[in-house]
């Protein structure tokens, strides 16, 4: 079968997250990985592969609660899920960047975003992204298409939009924002903003990309089943099935044993996603 | 990390962002459609002659 047929006809507009590994070179405050009690360590090419042929997917994200880069069959992974027709894409913390340019522009990766959270820390990562840019251009290359990723929260409402102005000059394509979550396993101290300036925000950053003319995509109005719970389904890196990314220990069953399309079939997953609303962390969740 | 960009994009990948997203859809519209013109090819032709002899 035609790979193009794979990507565009016969697949389900569908996501599937498989945590390639939860090892990360950053300490930041926002993420949920300091409350986890798991092992760390690396999700196998062969683990992977199972994975991924175990559903009908359009989509595959490499990333978890870990820095997807410090996986060394993470191109390996690329290149397989590219020839079975997924398009692959990953979020990074940008601080690997430079030593996997070749890969990141060789291996058919679709999209890349660099995840941030605050000025600081992208300072010291915009000159990576410069030089993968520019590869990029010399190469004369479509892909894999660039995001930059900032997470919402109280600390850096004022330097938003100083970061999405750096878009366009850096040459990055598009730009996403999310809502924080904090719901669980996170430091309570950091909490997100309230709803008018979320509204302001908005409003002005809606301004700002038609000025600049920048691909931006802000999160929609909260909704049950939401966004993620529709869209993508996650695999942890110990082959277990969770409905999201932000439940990495809600298990509704096993990938490499059962396979994700059964898992998806079952009723534990249709029951959850009935019940979502009233699940004692979704119910608090606003991504 | 987080959710992956398709999830926050609704999957608008590298400068696929409109019909490839509803292809199964468009091309099920066009089965059911060839299927109609067919089941009524001798009425629609009785339709076409019928205009063409008045015109």
């Amino acid at each position: 079968m035609a790979v193009w047929m794979k990507r565009f006809i016969l697949a389900r507009n569908l996501t599937l997250q498989v945590e390639i590994t939860n090892v990360c070179n950053l300490n930041c405050k926002i993420c949920m990985r300091h409350g986890f009690e798991r092992p760390n360590g690396f999700l196998s090419l062969d683990n992977f592969k199972r994975i991924l042929d175990s559903g009908n997917f359009r989509y595959v994200g490499l990333h978890g609660w870990g820095e997807p880069l410090l996986n060394k069959q993470l191109f390996d992974m690329v290149r397989y899920a590219e020839s079975k027709g997924v398009s692959t894409n990953l979020t990074t913390n940008g601080t690997l960047i430079q030593e996997n340019i070749d890969n990141i522009l060789s291996s058919g990766l679709w999209e890349i975003a660099f995840g941030i959270y605050e000025k600081e820390l992208f300072s010291r990562v915009t000159s990576q992204i410069e030089r993968l840019i520019e590869q990029k251009r010399k190469r004369n290359s479509k892909r894999p298409k660039t995001y930059l990723d900032i997470t919402i929260y109280e600390g850096n409402l004022e330097q938003i939009p100083e970061l999405v102005r750096l878009v366009p000059e850096l040459g990055i394509d598009a730009v996403i924002l999310h809502r924080l979550f904090n719901v669980y396993k996170v430091d309570s101290s950091v909490k997100y903003i309230s709803e008018e300036e979320e509204e302001e925000l908005f409003a002005r950053l809606r301004q700002l990309a038609s000025l600049l003319k920048l691909e931006l995509y802000l999160p929609p109005k909260h909704s049950y089943p939401c966004r993620i719970v529709k869209r993508s389904i996650f695999v942890t890196l110990e082959g277990k099935v969770t409905p999201c990314t932000y439940l990495p220990e809600f298990y509704l069953g096993d990938a490499l044993e059962q396979g994700v399309s059964k898992v998806m079939h079952s009723k534990a997953y249709s029951d959850f996603v009935k019940n979502m609303k009233n699940h004692p962390i979704c119910s608090k969740c606003q991504w | 990390m987080c959710a992956p960009i398709t999830v926050t994009t609704g999957g608008a990948v590298s400068g696929c962002t409109g019909a490839c997203q509803v292809m199964p859809q468009i091309l099920a519209s066009l089965g059911i459609l060839g299927v109609l013109i067919w089941n009524f090819r001798g009425l629609i032709g009785k339709r076409l002659n019928f205009r063409k002899v008045n015109s």
